[in-house]
């Protein structure tokens, strides 16, 4: 069986293990030939505070590290999961990204509308399960107004994990509210006409919308909006509601001689193959289709030439702390030499004076490495938190193969490395050393 | 057990003479002093007897043994199964018991510590296992570092100026235990002194001047 052929999970586990075989070799020959750990913890003892100092420097290098690599996995993985339920969209053509951010990141931008015709070839369109108009420019408070469909707010249900409820628009005034909105069911409001955060919005008072339902947690910035009948969107603005004059019904279908446009349209097709000859189909000089996986893809492509970038920085900073760590228990065996003379005059042999100082590196770098791995993962979590609270995107923070790898990688080298002070710190001169 | 140095040279790196010993010998059970002023060679000699220094020339038998044809790991057995060394400073590990600074000897050789006769030693001269050694007086910790040096039995005793830094009880008790060791183990001890407290007490006395023997009872 080729490397190629084992699964990513054994092909990381058999990376981490070699990384670290240094030091599991290092350390099984050590204690089980040597037993140097009273002599180790006489040596740690001896200069707590150097001891202390060097263990949180170690600790700080390693938890930037595995931090930025948590956080930076965390960030693709919320960012994909929240743009889970598009499959495909349909705006006027423009950056992908802009759309991308407004749509499915709720982000304010003015988006011009695509007409009537464009939302009828989507919507009759025989493989489309169903067309969702979506109309955004309202907020109320820090929450965005979006028009749509029924069917487009059963489908963020059925993608948040319920399955059974039935989301409906009964009337014109309905609102099913995202999870994080800072309403419950019953409550009435007055949508302002402006995006988030626009100090020039003004409310439309004729406009009394009523919380009818709330849909469970997403994950996504839709969590802090609210989903109202597109009628209602468009009749506030003075544009005709989709229906004829006199008709009151709300949803599809609508009546091509009385849609006003739509800012975006997310399509559902009734197979997943289908997605793709439907992309093809619609994206034109009038209409831009897409989606949002091969946008965000991109946009990580992107990311990870600067993660790349960071990598080598992080690595870089990784090389300075191991030759921080190198000079530093080179001076301390300096400082040790005389103790260890007297190991040496007490019958201790070269070989263990060198395993005794190896093992005594690898004890206060494994601590100052595991408290950093303990550091990285509650800074990448607070950082999640922060980020989650600031984008409403669900950014959960993890110790992934990638941080173990980072952590095994720089425990197996500093293992290797730290043979050097373990040679170094055998005295040449024990009678010197001992200033007899 | 029997040292016998033959011919034995100490150089400096720039080549002087530190120590010029046509012949010097020590028999089991011998009790003997070294002595000399400042820079004489008692000190290299020592450490030469301990084999924590290579002699130029020459060769250091002990037992059946020359030191300097010993690898390193054969000399750290000698240092840890046949030698008791004192120095005139004790060097002790500061953060660890009084029990625990005698433990450390079975991490440095294969042969384990007796642990009653451990106890018995710090019973003698008065300390408690369970004290930290950073919290010895002077007296105590060379008393400490005595008992160190005697619980594995060694058949050689070098000392190093033992009693240097001792007053006159604690310098008493010291001198009293290496010389009654000696007698009932039929060890060889070699002291290392100027104090004539010290050397009062030896029939054998070896004075050592830049680097030679001047003569002395027992010089073989």
């Amino acid at each position: 069986m080729g490397w190629h052929n084992l699964s990513a999970q054994w092909q990381d586990a058999i990376l981490i293990l070699m990384s670290l075989s240094p030091v599991i070799i290092g350390l099984a020959g050590s204690l089980l030939f040597y037993k140097p750990i009273l002599a180790v913890r006489a040596l740690i003892l001896g200069h707590p505070k150097f001891h202390v100092g060097f263990v949180l420097m170690l600790a700080v290098s390693v938890a930037i590290g595995v931090a930025v690599l948590s956080q930076e996995r965390a960030i693709r993985s919320g960012t994909a999961q929240a743009a889970g339920p598009f499959d495909l969209i349909l705006t006027a053509p423009g950056s992908a990204i802009d759309r991308l951010l407004a749509v499915v990141y709720l982000q304010p931008s003015d988006m011009p509308l695509l007409d009537a015709a464009a939302y009828f070839s989507v919507a009759d369109h025989a493989r489309v399960d169903f067309a969702a108009p979506l109309a955004f420019g309202d907020s109320y408070a820090n929450s965005p107004v979006v028009g749509t469909i029924e069917a487009f707010v059963n489908h963020m249900a059925q993608f948040a994990g319920d399955q059974t409820t039935a989301y409906r628009f009964l009337n014109i005034t309905d609102a099913v509210i995202g999870a994080r909105v800072p309403l419950s069911v019953g409550d009435n409001f007055s949508p302002s006409h402006g995006m988030v955060g626009d100090p020039t919005a003004v409310t439309h008072d004729a406009l009394v919308y009523t919380v009818a339902q709330q849909l469970p947690m997403t994950g996504s910035p839709w969590d802090r909006a609210i989903l109202v009948p597109i009628e209602g969107i468009w009749k506030v603005h003075a544009l005709p509601t989709g229906h004829a004059p006199g008709i009151e019904q709300l949803g599809p279908p609508f009546d091509p001689l009385y849609f006003p446009g739509t800012p975006a349209i997310l399509v559902r097709a009734n197979e997943l193959w289908a997605n793709y000859a439907l992309r093809s189909e619609f994206d034109g000089p009038e209409v831009m289709a897409f989606f949002p996986g091969a946008v965000l893809a991109q946009l990580h492509a992107l990311v990870a030439d600067m993660r790349q970038v960071l990598s080598v920085m992080s690595w870089m900073t990784q090389i300075l702390v191991l030759s921080g760590i190198l000079l530093s228990l080179s001076v301390l065996v300096r400082v040790i030499s005389r103790r260890l003379g007297v190991l040496i005059a007490m019958g201790a042999s070269h070989r263990f004076i060198m395993a005794l100082v190896w093992t005594y590196a690898m004890v206060i770098v494994l601590t100052g490495v595991l408290i950093g791995v303990f550091f990285g993962f509650g800074l990448s979590a607070l950082l999640s938190d922060q980020l989650t609270q600031m984008t409403d995107i669900r950014i959960s923070a993890a110790l992934g193969p990638a941080e173990f790898l980072f952590v095994s990688a720089f425990l197996g080298v500093t293992a290797l490395l730290a043979l050097l002070p373990a040679y170094w710190s055998v005295p040449r001169d024990v009678q010197k050393t001992l200033r007899m | 057990m029997n040292i016998v140095c033959t011919d034995l040279q100490v150089k400096e790196p720039l080549g002087g003479a530190l120590l010029d010993i046509p012949h010097w010998s020590a028999q089991s059970g011998d009790q003997l002093a070294i002595t000399g002023p400042s820079g004489a060679g008692k000190s290299t000699l020592l450490s030469v007897l301990a084999g924590l220094r290579m002699p130029t020339l020459g060769c250091v038998r002990v037992g059946d043994d020359d030191l300097t044809r010993l690898s390193t790991s054969q000399l750290a057995a000698y240092r840890g199964d046949v030698l008791g060394l004192i120095m005139q400073e004790a060097v002790l590990f500061e953060e660890l018991s009084v029990w625990n600074n005698l433990r450390i000897l079975n991490t440095c050789s294969r042969t384990p510590i007796d642990l009653h006769r451990a106890r018995r030693l710090l019973e003698a001269v008065a300390l408690n296992p369970t004290q930290l050694t950073v919290r010895l007086s002077g007296g105590e910790r060379q008393r400490l570092a005595l008992v160190r040096c005697l619980v594995r039995n060694p058949q050689i005793v070098l000392a190093d100026e033992p009693t240097a830094n001792l007053d006159e009880h604690n310098a008493q008790l010291v001198m009293g235990m290496l010389l009654e060791y000696s007698t009932s183990h039929r060890a060889t001890l070699v002291v290392v002194s100027h104090e004539s407290r010290v050397l009062s007490q030896f029939a054998r006395i070896d004075r050592l001047d830049r680097g030679k023997l001047e003569g002395g009872n027992g010089l073989a």
